[in-house]
């Protein structure tokens, strides 16, 4: 079954999750434990070369779903494809290949980098890791991933300290630790929410130039979603485990028809002087935890458009409900 | 931090935005004279209803002042609640301190304050860890306005919330603002949220005040090269405009760069800003900027 959003052309893809579910013990007491359902049956595609922005707020799964889709986790349920290869139950002594194809950029430059290395060890690591740190042509790779990211001149930048730069120059560093082994899927998970406001734009348009020139395909994870809008080529929304909305920027940010992307666009902020003068529509409540999810559609107890009898009883699934649009709601 | 002035009217909302280490939240702290003890210099006067607060002594002004008029919200205060104390027994904290309500008048007065941040009465009998963020962060406004303040700081009140939550707390400063003629004073790094409640906005940057104005002008006809550039960095959810970035980095403010602060990022850079920091100049009304383009501007130059 090809997955939900999936482009026909199946081995296009990148990535692919189908059905995927990751669910956590939660300890209750001495004794019980309640499983957790961080993610929960959710199926997305990333073609080649593409970038998928995966926008939610914080407890949605989104964090979990890129693990999964970097094999740092494994899913309860569910498949995980690198291409045409399914990689779910790999071990991690037969993941070496996939390791070196599929890098990650995080939130926090300041402390997903070792302040005790040079900028030219942290750079080249994942080259000692796969057997390439040794020869000259090492320290060249190394000088070409700082100067593909902008930190010229290299030879100054390489034997700097991370205590050295600016947070944006640290999240390049961990960018040309990312690009160094020429990899094919690249997760990016909040790569600029701890970025000054000013220097964000430059980090997203250098990752989208980079992806350009060496082609991988991204899944760009924030809780930001008009970044989403210029930095993606598709964009999936997750409430709380699900998948609520698939689209491209247009239909989601310009059209949304799930009711809770309707209310995220709401939310965020534009800077506007008449903002003062009125208040904001909102939905009301906070997301509920991932061990207390409510049946039927998740997102019912806080809907403004919920349908008694139905909305709480059947789970919706996510269809096509215009072309390349999905969305999980029985309003459609 | 340095040369920094504004005044706040009753009733109005300041917004003081600028990035990361620019000093808006030593500014917040200042004002609360909670300054720590190694800040090498403090200058300058803070009036509140025209009595200048630098003549108290320090124990005046925590008998008088602080939390009485002018009270703060601080950044991330939420995880700082005590874990195992009720959090009704929190907020009512600095009034059993400071007058001699009884725990009774107290307990009723917290829930009073409940009801107007938008939480239920019953809530003052929960531990934080049953609250949720917008639950902590309406816990902290009450707490700041138990005894209340003419004056209330609030340092990224919504920093560590999720959008549609962020929203909601907006919604609740903007009702009490109106509710209880409340003058605010908004610290964000987020020019966007400002819009949402500030009448004023003042742009910081690496310690100085680059531009301060009516909401209306920041937000729409900004004059300072910095203020016009953080304004178009924000990615816009309406309009196709794609964001721009300012190149390079916020100065170290240890050695800040001579001239105007801005200069070795601003694209209109030229001489003058090289040597001698600017202004501010006035450019009509309560607009202020501190650039060189700007000292020639119709309103005349001022070498105040």
């Amino acid at each position: 079954m090809p997955a939900a959003g999936s482009y026909r052309i199946v081995n296009m893809d990148q990535i692919r999750l189908e059905n995927v579910s990751v669910h956590f013990p939660v300890r209750r007491g001495l004794f019980k434990s309640v499983p957790a359902r961080a993610v929960d049956g959710v199926s997305l595609n990333i073609p080649k070369g593409k970038t998928l922005a995966l926008v939610g707020e914080s407890g949605s799964g989104k964090t979990t779903l890129g693990r999964v889709s970097l094999r740092l986790a494994k899913p309860t349920l569910g498949r995980v494809y690198f291409e045409d290869l399914d990689i779910t139950d790999l071990k991690e002594g037969n993941l070496g290949w996939f390791r070196r194809q599929a890098q990650a950029i995080f939130q926090d430059p300041y402390s997903s980098i070792n302040p005790f290395m040079k900028v030219e060890e942290i750079v080249a690591e994942p080259l000692k890791i796969h057997g390439e740190g040794d020869g000259p042509s090492a320290k060249e790779r190394v000088h070409k991933a700082l100067f593909d990211v902008k930190l010229t001149p290299e030879v100054e930048f390489a034997v700097k300290f991370p205590h050295m730069l600016s947070g944006g120059q640290r999240q390049r560093v961990g960018i040309a630790r990312a690009l160094i082994l020429n990899p094919k899927y690249i997760v990016a998970d909040e790569p600029v929410s701890m970025v000054d406001a000013s220097s964000r734009a430059e980090i997203l348009y250098l990752m989208r130039s980079l992806q350009e020139r060496y082609g991988p395909a991204f899944l760009y994870i924030t809780h930001d979603i008009a970044s989403a809008k210029f930095f993606s080529d598709r964009i999936a929304v997750m409430y709380l485990g699900r998948i609520v909305e698939l689209g491209s920027p247009e239909q989601v940010i310009g059209a949304p028809l799930h009711p809770y992307t309707a209310a995220l666009v709401e939310s965020v902020p534009e800077p506007d002087p008449a903002n003062r003068l009125r208040e904001r529509h909102v939905i009301p409540g906070e997301p509920p935890s991932a061990t207390g999810i409510p049946l039927g559609c998740r997102f019912h107890p806080r809907c403004p458009s919920f349908m008694k009898a139905k909305c709480d009883v059947i789970d919706p699934t996510l269809l096509e409900v215009r072309p390349d649009h999905f969305v999980a709601c029985h309003l459609y | 931090m340095d040369g920094v002035s504004f005044e706040v009217d009753e009733g109005a909302a300041l917004g003081i935005v600028g990035e990361s280490g620019c000093g808006k939240t030593s500014l917040g702290i200042a004002v609360m004279r909670l300054l720590p003890s190694n800040v090498q210099r403090f200058d300058g006067g803070i009036y509140l209803d025209g009595q200048d607060l630098q003549r108290l002594s320090k124990e005046e002004f925590r008998r008088t002042i602080r939390w009485k008029k002018i009270a703060m919200v601080f950044q991330g205060a939420m995880n700082s609640l005590n874990p195992v104390m009720r959090v009704g027994d929190q907020v009512a904290e600095p009034l059993l301190v400071a007058s001699d309500i009884g725990r009774k008048g107290a307990m009723a007065r917290v829930s009073d304050l409940l009801e107007m941040v938008g939480l239920p009465r019953e809530a003052a009998q929960r531990y934080p860890h049953e609250l949720s963020g917008g639950m902590k962060q309406r816990i902290l406004i009450a707490m700041a306005l138990i005894l209340n303040p003419r004056l209330l700081i609030m340092d990224e009140p919504t920093s560590a919330l999720d959008v549609s939550v962020q929203a909601q707390i907006m919604n609740l400063i903007k009702r009490l603002k109106v509710q209880l003629n409340l003058s605010v004073i908004f610290i964000t790094h987020d020019i966007a949220l400002a819009s949402d409640i500030c009448d004023t906005v003042c742009v910081m940057y690496a310690g100085e005040l680059a531009e301060i104005g009516t909401a209306e002008t920041i937000l729409k006809e900004p004059r300072h090269p910095y203020a016009q550039l953080l304004l178009s960095s924000i990615p816009r959810l309406r309009g196709r405009a794609k964001p721009a970035y300012i190149p390079g980095d916020t100065p170290d403010l240890v050695t800040p760069p001579p001239g105007c602060r801005f200069h070795p990022r601003c694209p209109y850079v030229f001489e003058p800003c090289r040597i001698r920091s600017p202004g501010p100049f006035p450019l009509g009304g309560a607009h202020l900027a501190r650039c060189w383009l700007l000292q020639d501007s119709k309103h005349g130059p001022d070498q105040a």
